[in-house]
């Protein structure tokens, strides 16, 4: 047998056993655990179809930042361990005891659903030329005028510019919307308590200059090869909340205005771009000149990096700190 | 060569299939998290052998993202209110 | 060279499976954690020594290196917090 189609049949059979667990998970922390892997899992799934780029963004966000938010997302939720007297959860189908089972009614209409969805993308692929580039040829042709090199970087960046400014857009606005749901300003009042854990201080320590240097080295390759700014804004992330577990502030220690501005430095230096080249005498608007468009990319890679990775990293320390009050 | 490589991979993926087996039971929760952890390395293995069968440099970066972040999901666990009564004084 | 190539990732497989069946056989959770950093150490460093015998660059051989000093680093103070979790709860 082919060696690479023994390795995806394993792949799939991975990724089918890891979800058909986690659906039935007992609780939310083997829910989590599960969710873990299966990032792992198609981390690997990502490398396989091609997609370095994706890959590198869901081995961040799966299989490290997901997790953390998960985690301080469930325990709000999740009833104490020594409440020994409620028996609900032995004999809940859900993972929340308190709410009823699903009867036929609702099994017959999900399966209707899902059954006509699957039915609907199958159509949808088998309907694609069977021999096609998409639209691989397109974007080599224009990639010498966007200013990188590499195309996926190229497309986010310059050709399908709206959309990664809304996707920095969406980003704002859960930050804002887990401020109201947390019922707090801003996160000055979520400084880290005085850790008198050695091993954790000393570790992050020690990773901490390292993950800077992948941050700078992600955002330095997306120029030509798979990376960019979301996962070195993900990486980011990931080294803010390590300082703040280990006692360090970290973002906790910005005032209001600076971490406002943080949040938003993606998506205003996106609108910045937009609106020079709107209003420009000679620019048509989100066309940048060829001789500058490499210097305006890194420069929006800049800010989005920085906003991606104070936006997440305050999702998770508003998520895991507040519960401590 | 690659071929070998790509071998060794397979293998390394089942090993990972057969580890699930402790996600599932474990009976603790630090239990499922050192089979995380397992995944993960295991995954890096993996990576670093995909890189070199399908001659693709930046599989390798995901091999590193892989390792840093590993140490996050369970510094988070670790690090939770329920084991805050118990940290070294 | 590529025999011997073979041979340490042939090792390395080794030591990943002797880890992975310490995980699912072994009693208790503290031995666990000590058949996983078996695998993590060994399997991981001889399947990278394997990698770095035929890597095509200096560059490349480096980086793989890195990558497994890091692997070590972490994963060592990963079992460390879980292990000590363990031992805190009794």
């Amino acid at each position: 047998m082919n060696l690479t189609l023994l390795f995806d049949v394993f792949l799939i059979a991975a990724l089918l056993l890891v979800s058909w667990r986690l659906l039935g998970a007992s609780d939310l922390f083997q829910a989590t655990v599960l969710f873990i892997s299966f990032g792992l899992f198609l981390s690997l799934a990502w490398i396989r179809l091609q997609a370095p780029d994706i890959a590198l963004a869901e081995a961040a966000v799966g299989a490290g930042l997901a997790g953390v938010l998960l985690l301080g997302t469930f325990k709000g939720l999740e009833p104490e361990e020594d409440r020994e007297g409620e028996n609900l959860s032995s004999e809940a189908c859900r993972l929340d005891p308190i709410s009823p089972c699903p009867g036929r009614a609702h099994l017959l209409l999900a399966f209707t659903f899902v059954g006509s969805m699957t039915a609907l993308l199958l159509l949808a692929v088998l309907d694609l030329p069977a021999e096609g580039d998409g639209l691989t040829l397109l974007v080599f042709q224009s990639l010498d005028r966007s200013g990188v090199e590499h195309p996926v970087t190229a497309v986010l960046l310059n050709f399908r510019f709206y959309d990664t400014w809304l996707e920095l857009g969406v980003l704002v606005a859960a930050a804002l919307s887990i401020l109201c749901v947390r019922n707090r300003l801003d996160l000055r009042e979520l400084r880290p308590s005085k850790v008198p854990d050695v091993m954790l201080r000393r570790l992050v320590m020690g990773l901490t200059p390292i993950m800077i240097l992948v941050v700078v080295y992600l955002l330095w390759l997306g120029d030509h090869a798979p990376g960019g700014a979301f996962q070195a804004g993900v990486v980011l992330a990931a080294m803010l909340i390590l300082l703040w577990f280990s006692g360090h502030a970290s973002i906790t220690s910005l005032s209001r205005i600076l971490w406002l501005f943080c949040l938003i430095a993606g998506f205003a230096m996106m609108l910045l771009a937009a609106v020079i080249t709107a209003s420009w005498p000679e620019m048509r608007p989100l066309e940048f000149a060829e001789e500058w468009s490499g210097a305006i990319i890194l420069a929006i890679e800049v800010a989005a990096t920085l906003s991606i990775g104070v936006v997440l990293s305050s999702l998770a320390i508003l998520s895991l700190g507040a519960v401590e009050d | 060569m690659e071929k070998f490589y790509l071998g060794v991979a397979c293998f390394l993926l089942a090993t990972m299939i057969v580890g699930l087996v402790r996600v599932f039971v474990g009976p603790d929760q630090e239990d499922r998290l050192v089979a995380v952890q397992l995944f993960g390395t295991t995954g890096v293995a993996i990576l670093l052998l995909l890189a070199e069968a399908f001659d693709a440099s930046s599989v390798r970066n995901a091999a590193l993202l892989f390792t840093l972040l590993a140490v996050l999901a369970v510094v988070a666990f670790v690090r939770s209110p329920g084991s805050l009564g118990e940290r070294e004084e | 060279m590529e025999i011997l190539s073979g041979t340490l990732c042939l090792l390395g497989a080794f030591f990943f499976m002797a880890g992975t069946v310490g995980l699912i056989r072994f009693p208790d959770s503290l031995s666990r954690i000590h058949a996983l950093t078996k695998a993590d150490n060994l399997g991981l460093g001889f399947i990278v020594l394997a990698l770095v015998v035929t890597s095509q660059s200096l560059t490349v051989a480096f980086k793989l290196i890195l990558i497994w000093l890091l692997a070590l680093v972490a994963s060592s103070s990963i079992c460390f917090f879980l292990a000590r979790k363990l031992i805190h709860r009794g």
